[in-house]
């Protein structure tokens, strides 16, 4: 959904940022089911393992809190980005991008340090039953969530070198709003899974 | 209100260097890197094909296998490497891309009278993984290829050696996902935003209708077989017990969230072929369409009952009985929007105008093969004589019956029938005709026999019926069930490549085709034959788009255009 030159079937730009937002919707609506279809999983197998299965796990990374916070703070800068070039602030709005992008990234290496942090729990438990849960249920989980942070980092890092050259205006801010509308979904993704994970552990 | 100039030529048709899609530009990064909807259209309908007589000719190695008792060419190992590629082939390469990425890129944004769908850098991008994932997928052989079956079930594809052909087609059909999604997107949004004044939701071709359910099933749909395969990747590479029961994972998990995807899956493949079939009938009978109305909703019902069915797959492997029940019942409901769209075809067809055109023909022997699918499809949903029928022969044929006598004969009628605009060439009718009755006699050769064989109790997926396993009776009789059914699909093949022949041949040698050599109504048959860059120069006349009357014949043109005497008002019914 790139901003379109010469090839639009639209007259108008505004249609065509309509459309690509409905787009959007429609292309956030398929992530959900794949989310919720991945939840539903996890719970189909933390149920099948039994109420007491949670006792031999170990407890989650106290990371996750801190990276929890991190990607909160980074929809709120991105929050911030889109109010500003809504009242054309660019200034403001290449700083909330910047901010978001680099709190986006400080998530990431967050999450991998959480990871790293249970590679041993996960080594110590891998003769028993409950291997396949931790692994569906921590890594599969985060694992699917940052892959899609990393998807979503490309577009904002593009979007962000965009408002530096000065390409957006309070009358045409398509990438801003589409990675908007990407990022606070990610945001809900994420507190989903954590609260499913803090629930099954 | 404009009248029409009766003295201007239809465009195309008598002024020989008009600039068409095809002579826009030239050179092969003309085509590989165009954001054309019509070139993308074709370099689909090129590719897709391409893989069917990939997928045809290890039907044809199946065929030939179990033409006679004993083993005749392939060992067991290749046996079933041969029908998984097949399936595999002909499911995710061919059919459910086949008529929305084909000649649904092609026909849908010319019959919405705009200049090409709403992303159409997406359009490409969605082709390209496409080929990205069939060439993924067909490259298991040389990894030691895959024999679980197109369905992949636990744990034959989590315990098998060929690890590599695994891990590559769960990459593919992840890739292959997201095209589909990115089509699906691209086609729901061009059909909201992009109808021209005057064209609303009623007023839509109903082949339009059909892709935007088939559009809404691939967004919702699709993504649970991401997160499947991706599971099942991960099971095979750590070894751990996610689907595999050895390493207490559980295998039915594996079948629900495969069918949640995989049957409206089914309905992603043959709801595309109903839209052809509503467009074929209607403009061939020159006939309005019969209960317009019902047809576009049975297609959103047919659209929402196929994500609660998925169960009726699943029978015989110890799902609750309850849930046995309640899935039996909601698959007899879906049998309510189906029937409703034969009927309304058939009252089409009564007392129509009929013209015995090849596109007709595919259209007529729809009707014929997708009664007898749907028909056994309750021998299949019940629950009772499912137990006798599952994992037989019975429902090889059903389902082929559904998906090739349903979508894929769909689909070679729309080819027919929007050939003449795509190409600008006209094919033989005669040979036309003959390559119809070929196909339409063998496939009912090939797969009615295995409805017997499985009644007989022929199991599916076995390599061979002879040996000390197998009474003599038993061995006898399959035997002959078989020889004929490889019979009919040697017919068929025979069908298939007298097609190949002529639709080729009249590349070079055709006759033009004039821009609307059918009559049909809606708005691709305004523009000229092949349509130009842009489709459209003037806005094209938006209306009923099964109002026949406003079209005559012209002998000299040997195609419609419209009355004469009529005058027109833009967005006129």
């Amino acid at each position: 959904m790139a901003d379109s030159a010469g090839s639009s079937p639209f007259a108008k730009h505004e249609a065509q940022v309509s459309a690509g937002t409905l787009g959007l919707w429609f292309f956030l609506a398929a992530l959900t089911i794949l989310f919720g279809a991945s939840v539903l999983g996890y719970w189909v197998i933390r149920l099948g393992a039994g109420r007491d299965a949670a006792l031999d796990l170990p407890a989650l990374p106290r990371g996750l809190w801190f990276s929890t916070a991190l990607l909160l703070a980074s929809s709120g800068a991105m929050h911030w980005a889109l109010t500003s070039i809504r009242n054309n602030r660019s200034g403001q709005l290449q700083l909330g991008l910047l901010a978001t992008t680099g709190l986006g990234l400080a998530f990431l290496g967050v999450q991998t340090r959480c990871w790293v942090q249970w590679a041993a729990p996960l080594a110590a438990a891998l003769s028993q039953s409950q291997t396949r849960f931790l692994l569906t249920g921590f890594y599969v989980l985060t694992g699917m969530h940052a892959l899609h942070v990393i998807g979503g980092l490309i577009p904002l890092t593009i979007v962000t070198l965009r408002a530096a050259c000065g390409r957006y205006s309070p009358s045409y801010y398509p990438g801003v709003r589409y990675c908007a509308m990407y990022w606070y979904f990610l945001d809900g993704v994420w507190l989903v899974l954590f609260a499913t994970l803090l629930l099954g552990t | 209100m404009t009248t029409i100039d009766t003295t201007k030529p239809t465009p195309g048709a008598e002024t020989p260097p008009v600039d068409n899609y095809l002579t826009h530009s030239s050179g092969i990064m003309s085509w590989l890197g165009t954001l054309d909807h019509k070139r993308i259209g074709v370099m689909y309908l090129v590719s897709i094909l391409t893989a069917f007589f990939l997928g045809g000719m290890f039907a044809m190695l199946v065929r030939l296998e179990l033409m006679f008792p004993g083993e005749q060419i392939l060992s067991q190992d290749q046996y079933n490497m041969a029908f998984t590629l097949h399936g595999v082939i002909m499911v995710f390469l061919v059919i459910i891309p086949s008529v929305p990425a084909s000649l649904g890129n092609f026909v849908l944004p010319i019959m919405l009278g705009a200049k090409d769908v709403a992303f159409p850098r997406l359009n490409l991008f969605s082709y390209y993984l496409w080929v990205t994932g069939a060439v993924l997928a067909v490259s298991t052989v040389f990894f030691g290829g895959v024999d679980t079956g197109w369905t992949l079930y636990v744990p034959y594809s989590t315990t098998g050696t060929e690890m590599n052909g695994i891990l590559l087609l769960t990459f593919a059909v992840f890739v292959l996902g997201f095209s589909s999604i990115f089509t699906g997107i691209n086609f729901i949004v061009t059909i909201h935003r992009l109808r021209p004044p005057g064209m609303t939701w009623f007023r839509m071709p109903l082949f339009l209708w059909a892709i935007y359910a088939t559009g809404i099933l691939q967004v919702m749909a699709t993504p649970v077989i991401g997160i499947t395969v991706a599971l099942l990747a991960v099971e095979r590479l750590f070894g751990i017990g996610i689907f595999d029961p050895a390493l207490g994972g559980d295998p039915v998990l594996f079948q629900h969230f495969f069918w949640f995807y995989s049957h409206p899956a089914v309905y992603i493949m043959i709801l595309p072929g109903m839209g052809i079939i509503s467009e074929l009938i209607s403009v061939h009978s020159h006939k309005h369409i019969f209960g317009y109305k019902f047809i576009a909703f049975s297609s959103v019902a047919i659209a929402i009952f196929s994500f609660i069915v998925w169960g009726h797959h699943m029978f015989l492997s110890g799902q609750s009985p309850l849930m046995n029940v309640v899935f039996s019942a909601i698959t007899f409901s879906v049998a309510i929007p189906s029937a409703v769209k034969v009927f309304n075809w058939l009252a089409t067809l009564y007392k129509g105008s009929i013209s015995f055109n090849t596109p007709m023909l595919y259209a007529l022997s729809f009707l014929v093969l997708f009664t007898i699918s749907g028909l056994t499809g309750l021998h299949l949903g019940t629950l009772a004589t499912d137990i006798h029928l599952h994992d037989t022969y019975f429902v090889v044929a059903h389902f082929h019956y559904t998906m090739m006598g349903g979508a894929l004969i769909a689909m070679i009628g729309g080819i027919h029938h929007w050939w003449p605009k795509i190409t600008g060439r006209m094919y033989s009718e005669f040979l036309g005709r003959t390559a119809c009755g070929l196909i339409f006699v063998g496939f009912n050769l090939t797969f009615f026999t295995q409805f017997m064989l499985g009644s007989k109790g022929m199991p599916r997926r076995y390599h061979d019926y002879d040996g000390p396993n197998w009474t003599p009776e038993a061995t006898e009789l399959f035997g002959t069930y078989h020889f004929w059914s490889s019979i009919g699909s040697f017919v068929m093949a025979a069908g298939f490549f007298l097609i190949a022949f002529y639709l080729l041949h009249s590349l070079f040698r055709g006759k033009k085709a004039p821009a609307n050599p059918w009559g049909g109504r809606s708005l691709e048959w305004q523009c000229a034959s092949p349509p130009p860059h842009d489709n459209f120069s003037e806005p094209p006349h938006v209306g009923d788009p099964y109002d026949f009357t406003v079209l005559e014949w012209d002998e000299q043109e040997q195609g419609y255009h419209w009355r004469h005497d009529l005058k027109h008002e833009p967005g006129e019914a």
